[in-house]
Formats: C-alpha cells, structure tokens, sequence
C-alpha cells in the first residue's frame, strides 16, 4: 500500500511537471480566489473597526435643570440603565460640570472671569449615556420625554453620527458585493481552468493510461496520480497565497494602524481568526479541486 | 482454462462482433485463431481479458465468471492474463527495463522483487543486455519481445496475443512465435489471433477458424483453411 501511495504520487509529480505551464495558470488562477477572498476579509474587519470607532464617539448628553437635585437625576439614570442596549452611564454632579467647564476654558480668560462672577454654579448636573446599539439613541431620548423627567431636564443633545455610520455601511456593502463577485468569477474560472488542467493531462496521456489499465493497474492507481496533482495544486495555491498576504498585512499593517490612532492591528486582528479563515478556505479550495478533478475524470478517463 | 458458452457480441444488429461462440480451452494449450479481416478475431481475444463485455452467453477463465465482471475486479483479471498486441502499446520515454518493471509497479511490487523479476524476464526474451535501451533503439522484433516480458511479469496463466507478428519480418515473426512455444512449454495456456498463414501451419496446433463472428472450424492440429 505504502508503496503502491509512493508510485502514485510519483506519477503525479510527473503529471504536473510534464505540464508544467497549466499547472502554473491552475495555481495562479487559485492564488487569485484566494486572495479575494482575504481581500473580503480584510475589508470586513477593517470597516467594522471603522463603525465601531465611530459608534464609541457617539453619545447622549442630559442637562438636567439647575433645581434639579442629585437624588432626582440618579433616579433618571437607573431608569435610562433599564434598557438593554445601554453600556454605560456617567452622571455629572454641578461641581464636576464646573470643573471640566473651567478645565476646558482654561485659556479663555473671560470665560472663566464671567464664571467667577456669579454667586453660584451656573451649570446643572449632566447624565452622559452610551449605548452599544447607535439606534437606540432615539428611543432613550423619546423615552425621557415622558412628563415625570420632562420636567426635570433641560436639554438633550445627541451627536447624530448616524450619516457617517450610514456611509461607512454602503461602502462596505459595496465593497463586499464587489469582493464577494470576484471570489466567485475567480472561483468559476478556477474550476474551469482545473477541469481542462486535468482533462489535457489525461488526453495528453491517453497512450500511457491505456497500457497502465492494460498490465492490471487498479481504479485507484490509475485516477490517484491525476488525484494528486490536483491536491499539488491546492497546497501550493494555498502556500503562496498564505506568504502574499502575511507580507501584505506587514507592509498594509502601518497605515491602517495610522487611521485608528494606532489602536487597531490589521496584522493581529487576521492572525487572531488565522486558523478559522485558513481552515475554511483550504477546505473550499480542496473542494473545489476535487469536484472539478472529479467531474473531469468521469467525463474523460474512463477506467 | 477458457470457457465461452453460447457467447455472442453484438455492437449494433448491424455490427456483430461474435455470436454463438462455443469455445474451451484446457489449460497449457497454444491455440491460433484465425479469420479473414472483420471475423471477430480481436474482439474474441478482447471478451477474454474483459476489454469488452458480451451481449449474450457465458465466460469463464478458470473457476473465475467474468461475464459480468466489475470494473475493480478487471485489474485482478489482467494480472492473470497476459496481453500482447500488434502495435506494442510500450512507454516511450521509458527503457526497457522501465516498461517491464511498469507492470510489476502498479500491482505494488516490492522495489526489490522488480530488480530481481525484470532482469530475468528479458533474459526469457533474450533482451538482457537492452534493458537500458529505449523502444525507439529496438527493433520491431525486439520492442515485441519486450511487450511479451512485460506480458510474463505477473507470470500469467494465460497469454493472448492478438496479431503480434502483424509488423515483424519473417526473421523476427520466428523469433517471437519461438518464445510463445517455450512460454507454452512452461505450461502456460497461449492464445494466438493471427492470419498469418505460414505461422499456423508450422505450429502444428489447434486452430479455431472464425467467419463473420462465428466458428467455422475447430481443429486439434490444424491448418490454415480460408
């Protein structure tokens, strides 16, 4: 058996060397799936990042009134910490207000004089709301509008990020659409170009495979080496694409990191779901190898 | 040995192949078939070693029915049988020596038991010091010499040989006729499709006359009679 797997891919080193120029377009074909499909990766990790950067920017600020006591504005915040989507609630005393006011208008000198002037601290209590879900916002909002915390609020503001948002999604649905095409033209070509790879092969060697089933060579011996250079070709195309996209993420790496304030590695991010994308993506590439190489000797070598 | 029950191959109801072929061959016996062109000698020779399948009857080689036999128990049938054709059918780019060896290496022979087959195979042929040597350094004699060690490698019980003298001079015919008698001589059972009418009377042996598909003759020591 072992020696009989020895011959077998012996035999199939041969196959693809003695075709030597449409093993290579096989391979490149392949290399060129896969990394569309890492390009749709890239592009899905990049732009998430992008929104949940955005998202982190984006949250509501409550003034209460100046009469407003603490105890009330506590009472606002366990009501707006009620719902589900809200990860995080800040609220302000006045004097906490007044210090960050003074602390941000410190090189405005008649601002903090005016501040000075008066008797008493001008500036109410402020509840500050995150929220993980963006769309949320509205409903906080319009669920403080009720008359019991009508009364105690003063103003709301809510930063509307949501154009940005808005953008950042088209783009990468677009960029998805387009990505997600590309992989399967890619992937259509891919199959085409292995079926004739191995359809050539086996007209190539009609003579040899005709004499090979004559001297008692098994179903097996016979399709195993046509088997193996198709597998030849997926561990190839797979090896290469792997080394294009390491050094591809290194030099990509830096600026990407630049956009994010250097708090986001595209590097980290693909080696952190390395073994998960490559798993897949070995496993539809041999798939698709071994249809195509299938289909084509079912087809053409009939043993 | 050899068996055929009522055993017909019909293509089209145009195109017959054979039909109500009788046929039974003991074993360690050298039998000629013969015919005039489009007789059904090839396709006969084709039914024993499953190249082609009967439309009607029954075959048997030993104990063995291979009327219906599958496509993984062909190969097992073809280590039993040794095949040997007009045009050769060897490996170009590989010597001689590669092309005997070639039958041993897909049945799983050891590397060891191929050094040791294949030197003695060619010495049965008289090709021992060609073993180096590709088909196109040979003559036509002598690449059929090869194909007939290559036949022996799995020392098969049966030889069919269809028209192998078909490109050989008369030098070279007797050449190969006289290994098929010593391989016949070892016991081995030779089935010999020719029309070439000098071979089969200086054999002396059975001869089976085939005419458009059916048996006409079937004679102990025959002669050659179309």
């Amino acid at each position: 058996m072992i020696i009989s797997l020895a011959r077998v891919i012996t035999f199939g080193l041969q196959n693809f060397w003695r075709n030597i120029g449409l093993s290579l377009t096989t391979i490149t074909v392949l290399v060129l799936t896969l990394l569309s499909v890492n390009i749709l990766f890239v592009v899905n990790i990049t732009t998430n990042r992008a929104v949940s950067a955005v998202n982190d920017q984006v949250d509501v600020s409550i003034y209460f009134r100046p009469d407003v006591q603490l105890d009330e504005a506590r009472e606002v915040e366990a009501f707006v910490k009620s719902f589900s989507d809200v990860v995080e609630t800040t609220l302000k005393a006045p004097d906490v207000v007044l210090a960050e006011f003074i602390k941000q208008h410190e090189r405005e000198p008649a601002v903090i004089a005016s501040i000075k002037e008066l008797d008493k601290n001008p500036l109410p209590a402020v509840l500050v709301i995150k929220s993980g879900n963006p769309a949320m916002y509205r409903t906080i909002v319009e669920a403080l509008d009720v008359p019991e915390y009508k009364l105690l609020i003063e103003s709301k503001t809510f930063d509307n990020h949501s154009l940005v948002i808005d953008k950042i999604n088209v783009i990468t649905t677009r960029v998805t659409y387009l990505a997600t095409g590309l992989t399967g033209v890619f992937g259509l070509i891919a199959f085409l170009i292995i079926f004739n790879a191995i359809r050539v092969a086996i007209y190539s060697q009609r003579e040899e495979i005709s004499i090979t089933k004559l001297v008692g060579a098994s179903n097996w011996f016979i399709r195993g080496p046509f088997l193996f250079s198709g597998l030849l070709y997926v561990v190839l195309s797979f090896g290469i694409t792997s080394v294009l996209v390491y050094f591809g993420l290194r030099v990509l790496d830096p600026y990407i990191a630049v956009l994010f304030d250097n708090a986001f590695s595209l590097q980290q991010q693909f080696m952190a779901h390395a073994l998960k994308l490559m798993s897949i993506q070995f496993g539809v590439v041999l798939l698709l190898v071994a249809v195509s190489s299938a289909l084509a000797m079912r087809r053409h070598l009939r043993v | 040995m050899i068996k055929f029950k009522n055993v017909s191959k019909v293509y089209t109801p145009d195109s017959v192949g054979v039909k109500n072929i009788y046929l039974d061959v003991q074993p360690g016996e050298f039998v000629c078939v013969v015919g005039a062109s489009g007789s059904g000698k090839t396709t006969l020779a084709k039914l024993m070693f499953a190249e082609e399948r009967p439309t009607e009857g029954a075959i048997h080689i030993g104990d063995w029915d291979i009327t219906h036999i599958s496509q993984r128990e062909i190969p097992e049938l073809r280590r039993q049988i040794g095949v040997v054709f007009q045009d050769f059918k060897l490996l170009p780019k590989k010597t001689v020596f590669e092309n005997v060896a070639f039958a041993l290496q897909v049945a799983g022979a050891a590397s060891k038991r191929i050094r040791k087959v294949v030197p003695e195979l060619l010495d049965v042929v008289g090709l021992k010091d060609k073993g180096e040597r590709y088909p196109f350094q040979l003559s036509g004699g002598e690449q059929q010499r090869v194909v007939v060690a290559r036949a022996l490698a799995h020392q098969p019980k049966i030889i069919v040989a269809d028209e192998p003298t078909g490109n050989l001079d008369a030098l070279n015919t007797k050449e190969v006729i006289d290994i098929f008698k010593q391989i016949n001589e070892f016991g081995t059972t030779v089935i010999l499709v020719t029309h070439n009418r000098e071979i089969v009377n200086s054999l002396k042996r059975r001869v089976v006359t085939l005419d458009k598909g059916e048996i006409i003759n079937d004679v102990e020591k025959g002669r050659y009679h179309i």
